[in-house]
């Protein structure tokens, strides 16, 4: 089998998703995706990535993602090649599990479950205004999620007040005001829902420590990036200062950067976000790094319906996997427009997908919006950093002394 | 080339004093191969675990002219930040080791820089899995894998599936009078060793069988497991119980063949035990 043509999709409605398709001269479709930087992951995707894959065998999935990583970390890895790998990474597995008839979590160990236990994000999408909610009628929200089965949810209720010194100073009062929503859900219903808190990096270290510490009582599922993770030693200063797990974080791309965090001690809840970090292959060896220090890990969403499936498949395979991400307001409000079949969602549970590879399409009129930007790419060019031209190699003639290959 | 010279004068002292003389002799060897054809040919050294530390770096010092491709085993693996200190003494890398069982023991070895060639048993330290997840556990540490041999032709197609598909392996052992002395005895197909290369098994699955002949063999004993023992649950009551706290495989497999009456009784009552628990306790939750 044989890579014959990459396409993108983007549309204007969703101006940070793009979706990838890896098509084969079998007929077979992969999908990928990813989130943020859509313009520049498009432009990494068709004049870097891509050409490497086309006329290539698809099957090769860990060989291409090092070939494309290496031609990207040559000048230094950044955020949006490492998205663009992580999407095609994901339609290569795709590919792979429909070609072997069977989904990709069988190729990565096999199931160790058939769902895991899902957490709200509060979002707002359309009717769905948990974000808002949460703030009005915080008993109410918890009520209803719990009503659903979803027994855990999180909550940034930190992030408006960082807004007016970047993070830089604390008022007592206003963390006390801010925190009320949780302690009106604790005084209301107990410990009957977990409570995760994001912080998306907006502090630094003292304030979070404050933070963590006033927050201590109201005992959460987790703190996530109250920092950002720029820097292991303050995290771990931040962990050592609570007991309540620190998350760490959809923000570190592969395994080398997530590894300082678990090794040090610094993260006790790994966070990957598959579409940002590397893709599927990546998020399972972050898993397997995780489990070295008896971590669990918790994937990431916030991105898209294929990223859902995605993690689905990591989630159901890897023994470490505490809880998946899921944001309703997103996945009720404008997921299922995109793909076909969708993900299930039951009693608080992601099922394993059924289908064979990914599980899912993107459904064939997304191409065909006028909101739509579509991109064709399907020439082959080899990665220069192992082409015989390279200016580092010794001149043909002498090449036969010095290599015994 | 692999070759352990300092092995047996390991025994009089049990690793514990080592006379230069003696070493010296047991160098020739190596000594005779650099003469004779220089670097055409990699060494390596493998001490099978004889030394103690001042023993170990001692030999390691020794071997330096001689371009070792890696030190294996010189002491035994007890304390990695020991192993570490051996590793600062040389400049060949210190490679272990086939005696390490799970990602678990090579943790340490591994990210505290000790080990810089990570060589696991495939059929000692947990098999495919295990050593999938040892060997992406060396690549954060830009550390490569050279899986360990001498024990049998299957573990050797086992090695091929993992050396052909992880980026980070180095190279694979094998013993040349093992191979052509008895393995090709008792699998079909062979070994795919050719011209200095393991090549990639063809079949699907791990790429060989065991020869129907073994299985006939006058010396052979053969003992066959076929009755289901798990305490496991039987499928469909577990499914009925939206468990909170299980998340547990539900692929238990279903078949009661082979439990007897008694077994069986015992095995539901434990689960019904558990079942009206698990109920309780959500109950209280909600």
């Amino acid at each position: 089998m044989k890579i014959t043509q990459i396409k993108t999709i983007r549309v204007g409605q969703f101006p940070d998703v793009i979706w990838v398709q890896i098509h084969t001269n079998a007929g077979i479709v992969g999908l990928g995706e990813t989130w943020y930087a859509a313009t520049t992951v498009e432009a990494a995707i068709h004049d870097y990535f891509g050409p490497l894959l086309i006329d290539k065998d698809p099957h090769e999935v860990e060989a291409h993602w090092q070939t494309m990583f290496r031609l990207s970390d040559h000048a230094g890895y950044g955020g949006a090649e490492l998205r663009a790998i992580s999407a095609l990474d994901i339609a290569l597995w795709d590919i792979k599990g429909q070609a072997l008839k069977l989904p990709i979590y069988e190729l990565i160990g096999g199931v160790t479950r058939h769902r895991i236990r899902i957490y709200n994000t509060l979002g707002v999408y359309g009717d769905i205004k948990d974000g808002y909610d949460i703030w009005r009628d915080p008993v109410g929200v918890a009520k209803n999620l719990l009503g659903e089965g979803i027994r855990s949810m999180k909550i940034s209720p930190t992030d408006f007040i960082a807004r007016s010194s970047d993070g830089q100073l604390l008022f007592k009062k206003e963390l006390d005001r801010v925190l009320k929503p949780i302690r009106d859900i604790r005084d209301a219903l107990g410990m009957d829902i977990q409570i995760a808190n994001d912080g998306h990096g907006k502090w630094n270290l003292p304030n979070a420590i404050r933070i963590v510490k006033d927050m201590e009582f109201l005992k959460l599922m987790w703190h996530e990036e109250l920092i950002s993770p720029l820097n292991e030693e303050a995290h771990l200063r931040l962990q050592r200062e609570t007991n309540t797990p620190i998350a760490v974080a959809e923000r570190l791309m592969t395994s080398y950067q997530h590894r300082r965090f678990i090794e040090s001690g610094a993260v006790r809840i790994v966070m990957p976000d598959l579409t940002w970090t590397g893709g599927i292959s990546e998020t399972r060896k972050i898993a397997i790094l995780a489990s070295t220090h008896q971590l669990p890990i918790a994937p990431h969403d916030c991105v898209g319906p294929v990223n859902m499936f995605a993690a689905a498949h990591i989630c159901v395979s890897q023994p470490n996997v505490m809880i998946m991400e899921y944001n309703r307001a997103m996945a009720l409000g404008w997921y299922s427009e995109f793909v076909d079949p969708m993900f299930k969602v039951i009693d608080g549970f992601l099922m394993a997908p059924e289908e064979p590879g990914l599980g899912t399409r993107l459904k064939p009129e997304i191409s065909k919006r006028p909101d739509a930007t579509v991109r064709f790419s399907s020439e082959s060019r080899d990665s220069w950093l192992t082409s015989l031209q390279r200016y580092t190699y010794p001149p043909k003639d002498l090449r036969t002394e010095i290599s015994q290959e | 080339m692999k070759h352990g010279p300092s092995i047996t004068i390991a025994t009089p002292t049990d690793g514990q004093l080592l006379h230069p003389k003696d070493l010296d002799i047991a160098l020739k060897p190596i000594r005779e191969i650099r003469d004779a054809v220089g670097n055409d040919i990699m060494i390596a050294n493998d001490g099978h675990g004889k030394w103690a530390l001042p023993q170990a770096i001692q030999i390691a010092e020794a071997m330096e002219p001689f371009d070792i491709m890696w030190q294996e085993d010189l002491m035994p693996l007890m304390n990695p930040s020991s192993l570490l200190r051996l590793q600062e003494a040389t400049s060949a890398p210190i490679c272990i080791s086939e005696r390490l069982l799970s990602r678990w023991q090579f943790r340490e070895f591994i990210e505290n820089g000790a080990a810089r060639i990570v060589m696991p048993d495939l059929i000692w330290t947990g098999g495919i899995s295990e050593v999938y997840k040892i060997a992406v556990m060396a690549s954060v540490q830009q550390v490569p894998v050279a899986p360990h041999d001498a024990t049998g032709p299957v573990n050797i197609f086992a090695c091929a599936q993992i050396c052909m598909s992880i980026p980070n392996a180095m190279i694979m052992e094998h013993v040349r009078p093992f191979l052509n002395g008895w393995y090709s005895d008792f699998v079909e197909p062979n070994l795919p060793i050719e011209h200095g290369w393991l090549h990639a098994p063809q079949e699907p699955g791990i790429g060989t069988r065991l020869r129907k002949q073994v299985f006939e063999r006058s010396d052979v004993t053969i003992k066959v497991t076929d009755k289901d023992v798990r305490v496991g649950l039987p499928d469909e009551d577990w499914e009925s119980v939206s468990d909170p706290f299980v998340t547990t495989p539900l692929n238990f497999d279903n078949s009661r063949n082979g439990r007897s009456e008694e077994l069986e009784a015992e095995v539901y009552d434990i689960w019904r035990y558990r079942k009206q628990q698990i109920i309780e306790s959500e109950s209280d939750q909600l």
